[in-house]
């Protein structure tokens, strides 16, 4: 009796294991039919989701790199991380059954790589048509993001919502969009505009924003604390802030400086925005 | 003349006309005293030893930080102690009063401190900056290895707050500002760097910098500072940059609009 219940147990186990890819299979199946009746090369494929199998309170940071796609991200309040592809151009039709090589291999059906290590979640772009789709990403909003957009073909807006963590994004052309986030924000810009609507000034951390040409225009509550840095080589400093500066007798033998030092309702985090040769915009709300 | 005058008489005779003949009353008294003889000898060869001495020359690589330190020392104390003492000529014998009645002073004051401790809580205070300094070092230098670069800025302002950083920092900025991986973090440490742009060495490194730098940006800032700097090294330096092909348009502009304002 009891090694006729071991063998029956023995014999469910193994038959999980076999009929679980099945069932992934199954999922994917739809999708692989498609493919196959689609005549033309490179035609957009339906909307792709992908939630990421991993408990999204473990991973502490989220890096985003050789993604020259538009990005979107929300913060939420749930601990999922979902990958929304949209616009994903189908692989050339010569292609089919031969994998996209460039080292970071498709693992979420979006285009993506999403891979995890250490609590860091790296994510990079695993297929040529994924540089002119959408993506949307829906993380946990106290998850630190880094986003590396340093391509000269990449073009379109980063846009960012309601994160409550750490932001670093770096851009050559690009615009960088952040509203409803608290910071520490790192951003910076070659010619790209940089647009900034702070919810509340996170206290802990410095923020840190730098262009060469682009504008800055950034707003704060109007109650914020801040050891202020505004610089601005040749353009120009805006704010509707109430800020003292004293004035300084102007120095001939520099390149041209404008420099402003001062506390933000008595002072709190660094805050320092620069940018050489675009003006800056701070304004209270 | 006794026995105890002759030998403190003695090491003055032989430090001011070394090879001379002694007086005669100190001669007399030699050739009788045998203990004072010996006395004679052994400092003769104290002597001896002492003018084999060769001064030690520095080593031509001496350490950068080695160097900062010096200027350090040099900007805020320009008349030493010793300069001011050759300057008036006092005698060595008064100076050796004087070291010996502050040592008596200080001596005093330990002796005071372990009879009364609780009064004596300023060399506690001083001691405990010092600590503090330390602990502030530890953690800025802890802070800039973070994952994070909101924390490596955060290190870089710290090193602002502190009056006299240790070459150690200074060595930590300026690899920071030529390596960091994040451009905002180069660009704290080349504005914290900007502190002490009157420091010669550092003046020097910010110019330096300019040859490695990668990052438009930050090579916009170091071309302002390098220019602000009005060493004769800039000029040179920026018509280096100009020759180099990966420079972008803006940088190149910021480059000779600093040419044009070191000729004014």
């Amino acid at each position: 009796m009891k090694t006729i219940k071991q063998v029956l147990m023995i014999s469910l186990i193994i038959s999980c294991f076999f009929i679980y890819p099945a069932v992934v299979q199954g999922e994917r199946e739809p999708r692989r039919l498609n493919e196959i009746n689609v005549s033309d090369e490179n035609q957009i494929l339906a909307p792709a989701q992908y939630k990421i199998p991993v408990n999204g309170a473990q991973i502490k940071k989220i890096v985003i790199q050789d993604l020259l796609a538009e990005i979107k991200i929300v913060g939420s309040q749930n601990n999922d991380i979902i990958i929304d592809a949209r616009g994903l151009k189908e692989i050339p039709k010569r292609a089919k059954g031969l994998t996209y090589v460039n080292g970071c291999m498709d693992n979420t059906g979006t285009g993506v790589a999403a891979n995890e290590s250490e609590g860091v979640l790296t994510i990079c772009g695993a297929s040529k048509g994924s540089d002119d789709a959408t993506y949307i990403f829906t993380v946990p909003k106290g998850v630190s993001l880094s986003i590396e957009y340093n391509s000269p073909f990449a073009k379109e807006d980063i846009e960012i919502k309601n994160m409550e963590a750490e932001v670093e994004v770096s851009t050559l052309s690009t615009n960088i969009n952040c509203s409803n986030v608290t910071g520490p924000l790192v951003l910076n810009s070659i010619s790209g505009n940089i647009d900034i609507n702070v919810s509340r000034l996170n206290q802990n951390s410095p923020t840190s924003i730098s262009l060469i040409s682009g504008d800055l225009d950034i707003t704060l509550p109007a109650t914020s604390n801040a050891n202020l840095k505004m610089n601005s080589i040749s353009g120009g400093v805006y704010t509707d802030f109430d800020i003292k500066v004293d004035y300084k007798k102007g120095n001939l033998k520099r390149i041209g400086n404008n420099n402003i030092e001062t506390k933000l309702n008595g002072g709190g985090v660094d805050l320092s925005l620069i940018s050489t040769s675009g003006n800056v915009y701070l304004r209270k709300k | 003349m006794n026995c105890k005058e002759i030998i403190e008489l003695l090491p003055e005779f032989i430090e001011k006309s070394p090879g001379k003949d002694l007086p005669d009353e100190v001669e007399k008294h030699l050739s009788r005293c045998n203990a004072c003889k010996d006395e004679l000898k052994k400092l003769l060869h104290i002597e001896g030893l002492l003018s084999q001495v060769r001064e030690e020359k520095v080593p031509a690589k001496v350490d950068f930080a080695f160097r900062i330190m010096l200027e350090n020392e040099k900007n805020t104390n320009n008349l030493s102690f010793t300069n001011r003492i050759n300057q008036k000529h006092i005698s060595l014998s008064i100076l050796t009063k004087v070291a010996a009645g502050i040592l008596l002073l200080i001596s005093g004051g330990f002796v005071g401190y372990f009879i009364h401790p609780v009064e004596n809580t300023s060399i506690e205070v001083s001691s405990l900056k010092q600590e503090m300094v330390e602990m502030k070092n530890l953690v800025i230098l802890s802070l800039i290895k973070q994952e994070s670069p909101s924390e490596r800025i955060k290190a870089v302002s710290y090193i602002k707050e502190i009056s006299k950083p240790d070459p150690e920092l200074i060595e930590m900025l300026f690899s920071t500002l030529n390596s960091d991986r994040n451009v905002n973090v180069r660009l704290a440490a080349a504005q914290a760097l900007s502190k002490y742009k009157d420091n010669r060495e550092i003046a020097k490194g910010i110019v330096k910098s300019l040859e490695t730098q990668t990052e438009p940006l930050v090579q916009i800032m170091l071309i302002n500072l390098a220019v602000e700097t009005r060493g004769d090294d800039v000029t040179p330096e920026l018509n280096k940059l100009l020759n180099r092909s990966d420079l972008m348009d803006e940088v190149k502009s910021f480059a000779q609009k600093g040419i044009k304002t070191l000729s004014i």
